[in-house]
């Protein structure tokens, strides 16, 4: 009796030790809308901390791609740079894989989380409408740089341990579904992380959603639906062109997106290519060494300005190393999107409306909506201080809009990689490009490896070809 | 009466000098002792003579030719008893008699507390400050038994009523205390596998943790030394523990107890801050940083599953038990121990010269096609290329000033003892510095016990307070990252050279640091014995480790044309605390039984309640550097708090039986619980069984084999629960992020939770066999154990397309470990003047994964039938004489200079990086007031070799690498194993391969004369001159000469990148008033 009384408390003993404090078990975290949200909150974190819109250079996905296409130059002795660079990317570079699937079981698992809850939650809509999507967002990418996808729609690892991979066109029509799902539920306006409307926008609203679908239904080719979602968030008064010096301000009438900066002074893009550096240099002072500015602006992307283009003028800076008795002056340029070293004042805009207007005008001209598409590839040029396009064909036109594309949307979030690979003509611009990189080009290079260890853990899971 | 210095000879001239004024004299002379009981020299003549040189022995001679005394000679005592009468018929045995004596040690000087018994009898006392004893009532025949820690037990025939003793240093240590789980025993009835190293030994080493001195001296426990930074970590794995961790950096370690308390032996929750943070530096520091070794009385290793058992969970890697210096009765004792020296750098590898570096430089632009570029400063003019900085001496080229001094008063009768001590330490920093690292510290221990000796207590209570200022780099990591032709780090006046606008190697040198940690540990043990076979004990412990560390990164580390260093500028405070609470009431009942037998049992319960938690302050952008000591003065603060709580608790009985001093038997069981397990699997329980035979006790071994004078066969097995996963494991968990977004909080969940969770099984089994020689001047232990590990609690690899690269669980491999150990301890002279003793031990561990988890593990290391501590490798093949590029043999057998195309299946050798073997060779010499010891540790292993270690092959700018560069491939058809120097950045691919190949593996076997010291002890009649007990001054060095073929890296911590273990060398004295 007394032993049986001393095991008692004795289990109660252990029973009773909290958790480590700052932790909340699982099962009572989506018990309010505050905790909710939170957790929602944690996959923006997550975003910047990590991952495609991260200030670590070696992984940002705008800074990487802009090195493995034609936007962006290694200047510096920066190795990991050379990786991107020189194409030259192995088994061992697999970050983005593994960091946008851990993303993505913190959303299935938060969306078992709010669909499993038996609380009251208020804006339950706006929460699990703001998870697809992001959701969305983080196949979005991993197509892009992996092609076919193991699909995990749950945080089950015992059944994610074993996927194969999804054909991309599934995971595309995957995306749709949660956008279209994140259509349905998120609200109009834009939400604060309490569920109060406001005018950041750097949660998603419904626009939000239309905007990505608009451009994922390009990727299967479904051209009335990708404009009609273009169409959709173009005509709504929210979304403005403006000019091209408060494009990139914070929640300017063109963003529809953005993530706003964590804890740090800045958006990430002034580091990468600003930090205060002067137009003018003296040796021993470069770009890598005294500013850590390690890239600078390709030329094949500074040939494709047009005379005359304002957004030259407006995103683009340079700065020139004087001449030493062993060396030549030398002139770099650099994106100028983000010029501020202020925090707040600027927000990473991952959506904007630009896009949508050349996206509807590549739809338009793909269903042969040859003035549509004219129309609107002249709403760009013309805010750019651009003549009309002269492309009159289809042709003419896709090719006229491909380019339009690489000088409004160069460096930012993945474009100009994304959309050579989309229109099939990344290959032949890439085996110009890429001897003037001092490497070669191959078409398997088109998709990244994915880790070796996965595919050992997996037996289902196949290696991208040539890797 | 005049004297005539030493000798054995005598000049005496007096008239009726009675007999007790000559012996002074005689001791003045020769030095030797005169022994008498004075009660014999009533009736004594007086004496006049007058000799110049006589032989002492004649002199004696003379001196007693009348009187009714003889004398006798024993080492160099003179004692003079009763002339022997005729034997008589028949000895009265029952007559009683008075007996006194006095007892000596080797060198004459009175052994105080010895233990003075009767044999057959329980009556005894013990010797007072002048090694003096006196017995009452002693029958004529009897034989009295002296016994004394660290000397061999002496057994002497009463014959006449004095007695004269020498006790000659304990050579076996067979019959000393052996402290075991709630409890001691001896070496000699211990029936599991228990190592003991006492102060003494300790004392050898002049170190700040004692790992360092541990280090060899007990076989299967392995310690190896991180890093040579004051205040860095060390490993320690006995008998390379049955875990699947194989990195012996996060490997669950073995419990450490001081005083009863479970005790943060490994690491302490410094800042995690990865970008600023001083865990990684100090590689997460050792708490026992935070004990004087001076405290330190003894440490036992328990090992076999019979001395482990019984710390249940927590003791499944093997337990440390550390005893703190505690108060012993006897007079008021002052003791002073003070020394002081130099540490300088351990051993590290070249580094190439400027004249190298530009030639190598020079040829890798000419093998790669390319010109110079306005980047190569080194080469394009711009530094000069007859400007040469060695960088390590500039940064690690100082000697450290070192300093110990500790005092200790103690004393008490047998009811109330006491002893006071405090010390202080400085250690200084052989790198480029500011600052240093001290502590003091002060420590009581009380010992109190009622008159019927059925109540006592002992306390003790210790507090150490400690700072540094050290700031916390290591260079060694950044050496190899500059052009020897670079700028000069400083300028002539000792600031910081911004020439180039930046300075990298040392700019970190204008950080601020400081750390205070201190440490308390306290514990009382309250014992009572109601009745003479039962012991009622409670020990409760409590230890509380503290730390505040500030970190300061003030402007002046960048250049000061750095526009943004103002806003760079960061500083935190991190305060964090470790607190443990032991508690563990246990019952002991022994009780003779059936004449010969003896039993013992032993039960009760343990609970262990840990508290972890760290708060801390980071501060950015401030706008002055004197304001960095206040981290919330920045412009954006963050800080962090974590809290953990850990409890485990345990009952457990003990029933032990010995037969006739022969045949042992001991039983344990327990029941474990732990928090790291989820609800319904908290509990485990587990025993073990041991025996033991005394065999040299038989009749027939004393009859045919009385050379061997000790002989046991001592045998045990048992299960021990493990539970060395992180805390809540079992749930999963919701935690905050660091920042807000636009005003809201975020949380994440961090890790898959396996609410299956449950204890690890470790089967431990072990035979050992014990032997002593001629008296035990020879003895030798051989110990094979057997470890079979199952149910381990691993972290399973999973695909990361689940979110995570692994969970915890319970893993259905099995792992077996097994190992001889050997020590033998011999004393080859051992003369009136001269001891030459030599201890000696190896321990061979081996391990075989016997059973592959059925869940496939991402680390293909795994095979079956080899060592879980090994890896699979890529076959290197040399460097391609035509390519210059480094070869490898693929799966297929193919030989190329793969740079790409090498896949996991084409590892195909396997190397195992755990030691082979490792030991210690151990010398001790007495020579009248010398002794000199000398100890040399030897471990054979593998280990990454520098090229192996270097992250980048050499070519690029401003990387230099080691001086076998200079053996690097020049041209086709060179053989040699280094490759063509390159930029090309299909050399990443390369090196990438080489790094996982045999290639960047070497041998690091290596012996090491580990510790030197000598002693020399003032002479007795020296000391008595100066009114001191003791003093002996001493010259101690540690880690003097290593000898490896490890290409100059340490072969002990394996790595270029942090301060090797230092080579010590100091001076001191030890004063007893």
């Amino acid at each position: 009796m007394v032993l049986s009384s001393l095991l008692m408390s004795c289990e109660k003993y252990l029973e009773n030790t909290q958790l480590p404090s700052g932790t909340i078990a699982g099962t009572d975290a989506f018990v309010s809308d505050n905790s909710t949200s939170a957790i929602v909150t944690g996959s923006y974190i997550s975003l910047n901390n990590s991952g495609p819109f991260t200030g670590s250079a070696s992984s940002n996905i705008a800074y990487i791609t802009g090195l493995y296409t034609d936007e962006l130059k290694n200047i510096s002795t920066s190795s990991f740079a050379d990786v991107y660079y020189k194409n030259a990317v192995t088994n061992n570079n697999t970050t983005h894989w593994t960091d946008l699937y851990s993303k993505l079981y913190v959303i299935n698992s938060t969306i078992e989380g709010i669909q499993k809850t038996t609380a009251t939650l208020y804006y339950k809509d706006q929460w699990l409408g703001e998870c697809y999507f992001i959701r969305a967002l983080l196949y979005y990418y991993l197509m892009n740089l992996y092609g076919d996808l193991p699909l995990a729609l749950s945080s089950d690892y015992t059944v994610n341990n074993k996927l194969s991979r999804t054909p991309q066109k599934q995971v595309c029509q995957q995306i749709i579904t949660d956008l279209k799902s994140a259509q349905r539920l998120l609200s109009t306006d834009y939400k604060d992380g309490f569920g109060a409307t406001t005018n950041n926008r750097v949660r998603p609203n419904r626009a939000v959603a239309t905007a990505l679908l608009s451009k994922v239904y390009m990727y299967t080719a479904q051209w009335d639906s990708a404009e009609a979602q273009a169409t959709a968030v173009i005509n709504n008064t929210d979304y403005q062109l403006i000019s091209l010096d408060q494009v990139f301000l914070a929640n300017s009438k063109e963003t529809i997106w953005a993530l706003a900066t964590i804890s740090d002074v800045k958006v990430f893009e002034y580091e990468f290519y600003n930090n205060g550096m002067p137009a003018v240099l003296t040796p021993p002072e470069d770009p890598a060494t005294a500013y850590t500015v390690l890239v600078a602006m390709n030329s094949p992307l500074l040939n494709a300005f047009e005379p005359n283009d304002a957004r030259y003028t407006n995103w683009v800076r340079s700065t020139t190393v004087t001449a030493t008795a062993t060396s030549p002056a030398v002139t770099y340029y650099f994106p100028d999107k983000y010029k501020s070293a202020t925090n707040g004042v600027e927000k990473e805009i991952v959506l904007r409306l630009a896009d949508l207007y050349l996206t509807r005008a590549e739809a338009r001209a793909r269903q042969n909506n040859i003035s549509g598409a004219q129309s609107d590839l002249d709403i760009i040029r013309t805010r750019a201080g651009l003549p009309g396009t002269t492309a009159s064909t289809q042709d003419e036109l896709l090719t006229a809009i491909s380019k339009e594309r690489q000088v409004e949307l160069f460096t930012e979030c993945g474009n100009r990689y994304f959309d050579l690979k989309r229109s099939g003509t990344i290959d032949n611009v890439m085996n110009v490009v890429a001897p003037l990189k001092g490497t070669s080009w191959s078409h398997y290079m088109q998709l990244w490896p994915i880790p070796p260890g996965d595919i050992i853990l997996d037996p289902n899971l196949t290696p991208n070809p040539g890797y | 009466m005049s004297a005539t210095g030493l000798s054995q000879k005598i000049s005496f001239s007096g008239k009726n000098v009675p007999l007790e004024k000559i012996f002074p004299v005689i001791e003045a002379q020769t030095g030797y002792l005169v022994f008498c009981n004075y009660a014999l020299l009533n009736k004594t003549k007086l004496v006049s003579l007058s000799v110049k040189d006589m032989p002492m022995k004649d002199f004696l001679l003379e001196i007693l030719k009348e009187q009714p005394l003889e004398y006798s000679i024993e080492r160099k005592t003179i004692v003079i008893s009763k002339k022997a009468l005729p034997p008589s018929p028949a000895i009265d045995t029952t007559i009683l008699q008075t007996v006194t004596g006095k007892v000596t040690d080797f060198n004459g000087r009175p052994v105080i507390g010895a233990t003075i018994a009767i044999k057959g009898t329980k009556s005894g006392t013990t010797t007072n400050e002048s090694g003096i004893f006196t017995l009452t009532s002693v029958k004529r025949n009897a034989v009295v038994v002296i016994s004394s820690l660290g000397y061999e037990r002496k057994e002497i025939p009463v014959r006449g009523n004095s007695i004269q003793a020498q006790l000659n240093m304990d050579v076996n240590k067979l019959d000393e205390t052996v402290i075991i789980a709630y409890g001691t025993t001896t070496k000699r009835l211990n029936p599991g596998d228990v190592t003991t190293v006492t102060a003494e030994e300790i004392a050898k080493h002049p170190v700040n943790n004692v790992f360092e001195a541990l280090q060899g001296k007990v076989p299967g426990l392995f310690i190896q030394q991180v890093t040579g930074q004051p205040g860095g970590a060390f490993n320690i794995r006995l008998r390379s523990s049955a875990n699947f961790t194989s990195d012996a950096s996060v490997a669950p370690q073995p419990l450490i107890v001081v005083d009863g308390v479970i005790y943060p032996g490994g690491t302490l929750p410094m800042s995690q801050n990865t970008s600023y943070g001083t865990a990684d530096f100090l590689k997460g520091g050792s708490g026992l940083n935070y004990l004087n070794p001076n405290d330190i009385e003894s440490i036992s290793v328990l090992k076999d599953a019979d001395a482990t058992a019984l710390y249940g969970s927590s003791g499944a890697y093997g337990v440390i038990l550390i005893t703190t210096k505690k108060a012993k009765p006897g007079p008021a004792t002052f003791n002073a121990n003070i020394y002081t020296g130099v540490s300088v750098l351990g051993t590290t590898p070249k580094l190439m010269n400027t004249q190298q570096y530009l030639m190598l430089r020079r040829e890798v632009l000419a093998n790669d096609g390319t010109a110079v570029s306005v980047f190569d400063k080194d080469i394009n003019g711009t530094w000069p290329e007859d400007r040469y900085t060695d960088f390590r001496k500039v940064l690690l080229g100082s000697h450290a000033q070192t300093t110990n001094v500790n005092l200790s008063y103690g004393g008490g009768t047998r009811n109330t003892s006491y002893l006071l001590n405090g010390s202080l330490r400085n250690t200084g920093n052989i790198q480029r510095h500011k600052g240093s690292m001290g502590d003091g510290s002060f420590r009581f221990s009380l010992n109190t016990a009622s008159n019927d000796n059925k109540l006592s207590l002992a306390l003790s209570g210790n507090y150490l307070s400690s700072t540094s200022t050290m700031v916390p780099i290591d260079f060694s990591s950044s050496i190899a990252l500059s052009a020897p032709n670079a700028p000069a780090l400083f300028l002539p006046d000792g600031s910081l050279n911004w020439e180039t606008g930046s300075n990298d190697l040392a700019g970190d040198i204008n950080k601020m640091y400081k750390n205070i940690t201190n440490n308390l540990l306290a514990n009382s043990t309250l014992t009572y014995k109601p009745a003479k076979q039962l012991t009622l004990r409670a020990i409760l412990g409590y230890n509380n480790i503290t730390g505040r560390e500030f970190m300061g990164y003030p402007t002046t580390t960048k250049a000061p044309s750095y526009t943004n260093a103002a806003a760079e500028t960061h500083s935190l405070i991190n305060n964090y605390e470790v607190r443990t609470i032991t508690v563990s009431p246990y019952a002991e009942y022994n009780a003779a039984l059936w004449g010969k037998g003896n039993l013992n049992v032993k039960t009760g319960g343990m609970i262990d309640n840990k508290l972890k938690y760290s708060d801390e302050i980071h501060g950015i952008g401030f706008p002055s550097d004197a304001l960095l000591s206040n981290p919330a003065a920045g412009t954006t603060v963050t800080s962090t708090y974590t809290q953990t709580p850990y409890r485990s608790l345990g009952f457990h009985a003990v029933i032990k039986f010995v037969w006739d001093q022969r045949y042992i038997i001991n039983l344990n069981g327990r029941r474990d619980g732990s928090t790291k397990f989820g609800s319904g699997r908290k509990f485990g329980n587990f025993g073990s069984i041991a025996a033991a035979w005394i065999f040299s006790e038989s009749a027939w071994i004393k009859e045919h084999a009385s050379f061997l004078s000790y002989g046991k066969l001592r045998g045990s097995t048992g299960v021990i629960g493990g539970d060395a996963i992180s805390d809540y494991s079992y749930v999963s968990t919701y935690s905050t992020l660091t920042g807000t977004y636009e005003g809201k909080t975020g949380l994440t969940n961090g890790s898959l939770a396996n609410p299956l969770l449950s204890w690890e099984k470790n089967k431990n089994s072990e035979v050992g066999l014990e032997l002593g020689f001629l008296n035990d001047r020879i003895y030798t232990e051989a110990s094979f154990y057997r470890n079979v590990a199952s149910n381990q609690l691993i972290n399973q690899s999973l695909s990361t397309v689940t979110g995570f690269r692994g969970y915890a669980m319970n893993s259905d491999a099995v792992i077996r470990n097994s190992g001889w150990e050997i020590s033998l301890n011999s004393t080859n002279i051992k003369t009136s003047s001269i001891t030459w003793s030599t201890r000696v031990n190896i321990s061979i561990p081996t391990s075989k994964l016997k059973k592959l988890p059925t869940h496939r593990n991402l680390s293909a290391n795994y095979v079956v039938g080899k060592p879980i501590t090994g890896i699979l490798l890529y076959k290197f093949a040399g460097i391609d004489p035509q390519t210059g590029y480094y070869s490898f043999t693929n799966a297929k057998g193919t030989t190329d200079d793969f740079n790409s195309g090498l896949e996991d299946a084409d590892k195909t050798a396997f190397l195992d990086l755990a030691p082979k073997y490792y030991g210690n060779f151990q010398n001790s010499v007495h020579y009248k007031q010398w002794s000199v010891d000398f100890t040399f540790t030897f471990t054979s292993r593998k280990g990454k070799n520098f090229l192996g270690q270097s992250a980048f092959p050499f070519g690029y700018m401003g990387i230099n690498g080691g001086t076998e560069w200079l053996r690097r491939w020049q041209k086709r058809g060179d053989v040699t194993d280094i490759p063509k120097v390159s930029a090309d950045i299909s050399n990443w691919s390369r090196h990438d391969y080489f790094k996982a190949s045999t290639g960047a593996y070497s041998d690091a076997s290596y012996a090491r004369l580990q510790n030197v010291s000598i002693n020399y002890r003032l002479k007795h009649e020296l000391l008595q001159k100066l009114h001191v007990k003791d003093l002996s001054i001493y010259l101690q060095g540690q880690n003097l000469l290593t000898i490896s073929r490890y290409g100059g890296l340490d072969p002990e911590n394996l790595d270029a990148a942090t301060i090797p273990p230092m080579r010590v060398f100091t001076a001191g004295a030890n004063i007893t008033f």
